[in-house]
């Protein structure tokens, strides 16, 4: 231990202008950020004061992982591991007190700054209750996977500062190469969300044993070969791997279930109003298919959301092909009887070859079962108002800019959130009228004098995507809770009525469900339209 | 007396370069050992297999009865190490070097320390950067002897100093002599010879002798052999004559197995019209140049040897 704070004391001593740099940076964030959100907040772009400030903001937050890097690298290299000159390499070091210390210095001058900063940050924001922590040292485990166990390793390998950064541009220009090559070669070979999750504990693995490694033996090119070959193993596996190890994971993930064990049933109704449909994905040469699936027998208080899908056609004349797991790209929350579109992408050379057959269509559903576990009404909502342990909102009144004909300023109410990040999946439900509350005098447009209008928003994920990189330990956003197709209106919240409702869910199974639909004929795409599909 | 040092079959290749090939060396506790060669001869890769800077490809070496290859951590709390191309905290001034280590090792001597700052002259408060070449090897000096390490390893430790730090070094290595073993490399042969009292000489990676200083400057010596009469250089000679050279009457070479009488008898066989014989010591350069010119030595060096004895 005394080693330990040996070595310590000597970092912080000689890299204090580091350390001031990097704290100035925290701090700035956390000053910054408030202007950053009111800034983004706005849209009607009036926004109060000068756009210097939220742009010094975003500057800012792009700078505290650039200062992070520059600390990183200087304290590790302050005895570096590369190299056979070192002035430490013959004196008295333990290995494992070196690391300690290293550890022991980042905790001090980067995790617990950052973490004072979120919390700070946070409790700005109006974030209450258990977000207020647990988010923050959530929002620390993709930072330190995907920020800072990588630059820690490079540093670990690299000689100085200059190798440090030829290096880590490298690696950025050599990851965005391969990430273009296999997207352009293997953007429909995606893995399910688990797949991420496993990459992402695979790189921890590799990263952290290279790191220990290298302080342990100095085995320079062992640690250095260790590094490289992880993500490349990750890509070639992405690139080669065939269906079968994606649909092992798959099954694992999704266990099949027999249809008559199955807590709903999932079915294709070809008399259906919504018909399938066909698109064509932007810069991609293939051709997507939207086939309506009736989802039924769902419970009371719980939901089903489709993640994945595979699909097998086959033709009358034997001819069939099989794609592998898909993502779904439309996010839908079905509840009791109702249809969820599923969208799967065809080579467009597969899709001419069964384009004019009669098919038999096998889908095979990567399906969640959610269940409603919290439900908090918000009655006659203030102008501000918090939700305990998930985040605030405040009521705001968005003006239009002016009819250039009548002059008129419409206005709209719209909710501005701050939550947590991580927070479970939840349903946001708004009830409002355009009437005039009980007791009220007020006129009112007798069209659109309809009672409780129903809106719902979706907020936070069962599953939090391991690759997520915000420095921001929650997440701002503005929603219209509102039908947007009912007009700018004046809405109005009664009293005593449950306006607002935060209803949370929580996954109760994942399970694959098959669907088979006989004589299915693939629609013709539009031409016209590209459909630009974004992961959700 | 046991070895501080010991080496079997240490070997070491960069690529296909066979930097140091199957040395066997052993060092006595106490020994000023000198390991000599020119330039790229293996001396500092030697030292860095021993300090476990480098892995060895093939051998092994003991330090302070360690296994080189666990050499780390505490074990250098009885090793100074001092090398001339060495990275420093350069940022650091002369007092904040000697602070930082000094916790590093419980039997640091702060009087020592003291000492060996005025002996050097060393100014506390610069900063190793700006410091010249000499002073910084003065500083690593003193940052090595403070803790009176068993065993101080130097790799070309006075290479480009000015005679007068050189001998301010060499006149502190050696209050230190008594207490310690010094096992240094050079390629400077009059440095090493006012104070070693072991010398190997190290070529192309390979051991071509090691032994005691006195033992090796007995067994060398000039010899200029007078004839009565021209005649022809003799047949087979024996191998320990290196360079032999006949100018009409006087008959020249190096004798590398020099002994008193034994000596006298076989020249005067070999010569039976000598006139007269002379068997001049030869200073260390001279021995080494002998060395290294000659091709029978090396290979009759093949052998292993140690410090004790010679395979010369």
């Amino acid at each position: 231990m005394k080693q330990i704070l040996h070595i310590f004391a000597k970092d912080a001593r000689r890299l204090w202008g580091e350390i001031f740099l990097s704290l100035a940076l925290v701090a700035a964030f956390v000053l910054t950020m408030p202007y950053r959100w009111a800034f983004h907040n706005n849209s009607t772009g009036n926004y109060p004061g000068t756009s210097a400030i939220p742009l010094l903001a975003y500057c800012v937050e792009l700078l505290v992982p650039v200062s992070w890097w520059l600390l990183i690298t200087r304290v590790i290299q302050s005895e570096t591991l590369v190299g056979d000159r070192q002035f430490w390499i013959t004196r008295p070091y333990q290995w494992k007190n070196l690391f300690a210390a290293k550890l022991l210095f980042l905790a001090v001058f980067l995790y617990l700054p950052f973490f004072a900063a979120q919390v700070i940050t946070m409790a700005v924001a109006g974030i209450t209750g258990t977000s207020l922590l647990c988010s923050p040292v959530y929002n620390l485990i993709p930072i330190s996977v995907i920020l800072i166990l990588p630059l820690l390793a490079i540093a670990s390998v690299t000689r100085n500062f200059v190798h440090m950064t030829l290096t880590l541009l490298g690696t950025l220009l050599a990851l965005w190469l391969l990430i273009a090559l296999s997207t352009g070669t293997a953007a429909n070979n995606i893995a399910a969300p688990v797949a991420g999750r496993i990459a992402a504990i695979l790189i921890f693995c590799t990263f952290s044993a290279a790191i220990v490694l290298q302080y342990a033996t100095r085995s320079t090119g062992r640690s250095r070969a260790l590094l490289i070959g992880t993500p490349l193993i990750l890509v070639a596996l992405e690139l080669i791997a065939p269906s079968q190890p994606d649909a092992t994971l798959m099954n694992r993930t999704y266990p099949p279930v027999a249809a008559t064990g199955a807590p709903f049933q999932v079915s294709f109704d070809p008399d259906a109003p919504l018909q399938p449909s066909a698109f064509v994905p932007r810069q991609s040469n293939s051709i997507g298919v939207e086939i309506p699936i009736h989802i039924s027998g769902i419970a009371d208080r719980n939901l089903v959301e489709a993640d994945d899908v595979k699909v097998e056609i086959e033709a009358g004349d034997g001819s069939h092909w099989t794609s592998s797991w898909q993502p779904i790209f439309r996010q839908m929350h079905s509840f009791k009887d109702s249809i969820a579109l599923t969208d799967i992408v065809l080579p467009r050379k597969v899709y001419d070859q069964f384009k004019s057959a009669e098919l038999t269509v096998h889908l095979d559903l990567a399906l969640k079962q959610m269940r409603a576990e919290k439900v908090t009404p918000i009655t006659n909502p203030a102008y501000q108002y918090s939700v305990p342990n998930i985040g605030n909102c405040k009521l705001q009144v968005i003006l239009s800019r002016p009819d250039p004909v009548t002059g008129v300023v419409s206005a709209n109410n719209d909710f501005e959130c701050r939550f947590g990040l991580y927070i479970p999946l939840t349903q946001i439900t708004t009830s409002w009228t355009y009437k005039p509350c009980q007791g009220s005098q007020t006129d009112v447009d007798p069209v659109m004098a309809m009672p409780h209008p129903y809106g719902d928003y979706w907020i936070g994920s069962d599953d939090a995507a391991p690759l997520d990189l915000p420095l921001i330990p929650f997440q701002f956003q503005n929603y219209n809770s509102t039908n947007s197709m009912k007009g700018d209106h004046d809405k109005k919240f009664c009293p005593d009525t449950p306006s607002v409702t935060f209803t949370q869910y929580a996954l109760l199974r994942r399970m694959q469900a098959e669907v088979t639909i006989q004589g299915f004929q693939l629609p013709a795409p539009n031409e016209g339209q590209m459909k630009v599909i974004e992961n959700p | 007396m046991t070895d501080a040092i010991r080496t079997e079959s240490l070997s070491r290749k960069f690529g296909r370069t066979v930097a140091v090939d199957s040395l066997n060396l052993a060092v006595p506790e106490g020994a000023i050992y000198a390991l000599v060669g020119a330039n790229g001869a293996g001396k500092t890769t030697v030292i860095k297999l021993l300090m476990n800077i480098f892995r060895p490809t093939a051998g092994g070496a003991q330090v302070l009865g360690i296994e080189c290859l666990r050499l780390a951590g505490n074990a250098f709390e009885r090793i100074g190490y001092v090398s001339e191309n060495q990275e420093m905290p350069d940022w650091m001034t002369v007092g904040a070097l000697l602070d930082y280590y000094r916790p590093f090792y419980p039997q640091w001597d702060r009087t020592l320390e003291q000492q060996l700052v005025r002996q050097f002259d060393l100014p506390l408060n610069r900063k190793l950067k700006h410091l010249s070449r000499g002073m910084k090897m003065k500083a690593a000096f003193a940052s090595s002897l403070s803790y009176r390490p068993s065993l101080i390893v130097l790799d070309e430790p006075f290479s480009g100093l000015d005679p007068l730090v050189r001998d301010e070094l060499i006149e502190g290595l050696i209050e230190r002599a008594p207490e310690t073993t010094i096992f240094l490399s050079s390629h400077d042969l009059a440095e090493i010879e006012s104070f070693s009292s072991h010398v190997g000489y190290l070529e192309q990676g390979r051991l071509l002798f090691s032994e005691e200083m006195s033992v090796l400057a007995g067994r060398f010596r000039d010899v200029t052999v007078t004839l009565e009469s021209p005649q022809p250089l003799p047949e087979n000679l024996p191998s320990t004559w290196l360079q032999p050279q006949l100018t009409d009457r006087v008959f020249h070479f190096i004798h590398s197995g020099y002994q008193h009488q034994a000596s006298e008898i076989e020249l005067a066989r070999v010569f039976p019209s000598a006139r007269d014989i002379t068997f001049d010591p030869m200073p260390l350069r001279q021995i080494f140049l002998a060395v290294a010119k000659s091709g029978r030595i090396r290979t009759a060096s093949q052998q292993p040897t140690t410090a004790e004895g010679t395979a010369a």
